[in-house]
């Protein structure tokens, strides 16, 4: 069996590239990844590259190891004993070369994880931010809108009133409620919303409310929707309005019930 | 996924009578025109304790 060896060595060096980036990136589809493939192979060649880099100084730092050069170009050479003579000079390396992969996978693995938690946390991809450009998740606009995650700790709102108009038997209907959870097809686009405290009315109803301003009672046109909590799906909805509120306590002390 | 909701916007969410008063409150508010409904406020019992908030729109992130 012929094995194109010299593929086979550019698929590990660029494997770990290909890993962290996949394992790093906050994306809101599970089933394909439809970026474009140049960036895709642009991204992992550019991890991989840094991956290494890192890697190689670790090594040298620590382990007082540096790069076999005429190993690796040999491996990659088409000349077949410059081949074999590589082969064998890996293989004696066969321990320091399989911890070096080992432990540059499992890294691959577990640091986007831990990275992408301390962008998170320390909010370093929120609009603004100076870092914004290198940590923002750009393939996850949803998770921006509907999470707060582009707003500081300190301003936080505290919920998101979400207000849809649904097309219902021919008749547009604004349902107005807060938002509990939100959840995305395997392409990437938004699936459903789960609200909370949910009202609806009809729109035809407005002009005759519009008639009589200033009347409490016609002012409340919501009916409640009964429930928990009502799934409004998004390809139903035909607009979708997203309004963040924060809850202000009163100055004055309230006082215990008696 | 979880969307943004505070420990006390749960509260009140759990709350039926103050649930039901934030929904008014927001309703009222945009009909209105309004950023905030000072003159009404939703009322979160805790105990024996109450709470009286007012629901305040916050302008997007910059």
């Amino acid at each position: 069996m012929n094995v194109a060896l010299p593929a086979l060595v550019i698929f590990l060096l660029v494997l770990p590239g290909f890993v962290f980036r996949s394992r790093f990136k906050r994306a809101e589809r599970t089933a394909l990844d439809y970026a474009p493939f140049g960036r895709v192979v642009g991204e992992a060649v550019l991890w991989a590259c840094l991956l290494h880099g890192l890697w190689l100084f670790g090594s040298w730092l620590f382990l007082g190891e540096t790069l076999r050069f005429d190993l690796l170009l040999g491996l990659l050479s088409s000349s077949p004993a410059t081949q074999t003579g590589a082969i064998a000079g890996v293989g004696a390396l066969a321990g320091p070369v399989a911890r070096y992969f080992g432990t540059l996978l499992a890294a691959c693995v577990v640091a986007p994880m831990l990275l992408r938690s301390l962008i998170t946390w320390r909010r370093l991809d929120r609009l603004g931010h100076w870092l914004a450009p290198v940590a923002r998740f750009h393939d996850a606009p949803w998770y921006y809108l509907l999470t707060g995650a582009d707003f500081e700790r300190a301003e936080l709102p505290d919920l998101i009133k979400v207000a849809a108009v649904v097309d219902v038997a021919g008749q547009p209907v604004l349902y107005q409620g807060f938002l509990e959870d939100f959840y995305f097809t395997p392409d990437g686009a938004l699936d459903r919303l789960v609200l909370q405290g949910v009202g609806r009315r009809p729109l035809s109803g407005d002009k005759a409310h519009d008639a009589a301003p200033g009347d409490p009672a016609g002012e409340e046109r919501f009916y409640p929707v009964e429930g928990d909590y009502f799934v409004l799906r998004y390809a139903e909805a035909i607009t979708l309005n997203i309004q963040y509120l924060r809850l202000e306590e009163d100055a004055e002390p309230a006082a215990p019930e008696a | 996924m979880k969307a943004l909701q505070s420990p006390l916007a749960k509260k009140v969410l759990a709350d039926n009578q103050a649930r039901t008063q934030l929904r008014q409150v927001v309703s009222l508010a945009g009909r209105r025109g309004e950023t905030e409904a000072r003159e009404q406020t939703i009322v979160l019992r805790e105990g024996t304790t109450v709470r009286r908030l007012t629901a305040v729109v916050v302008p997007k992130a910059a």
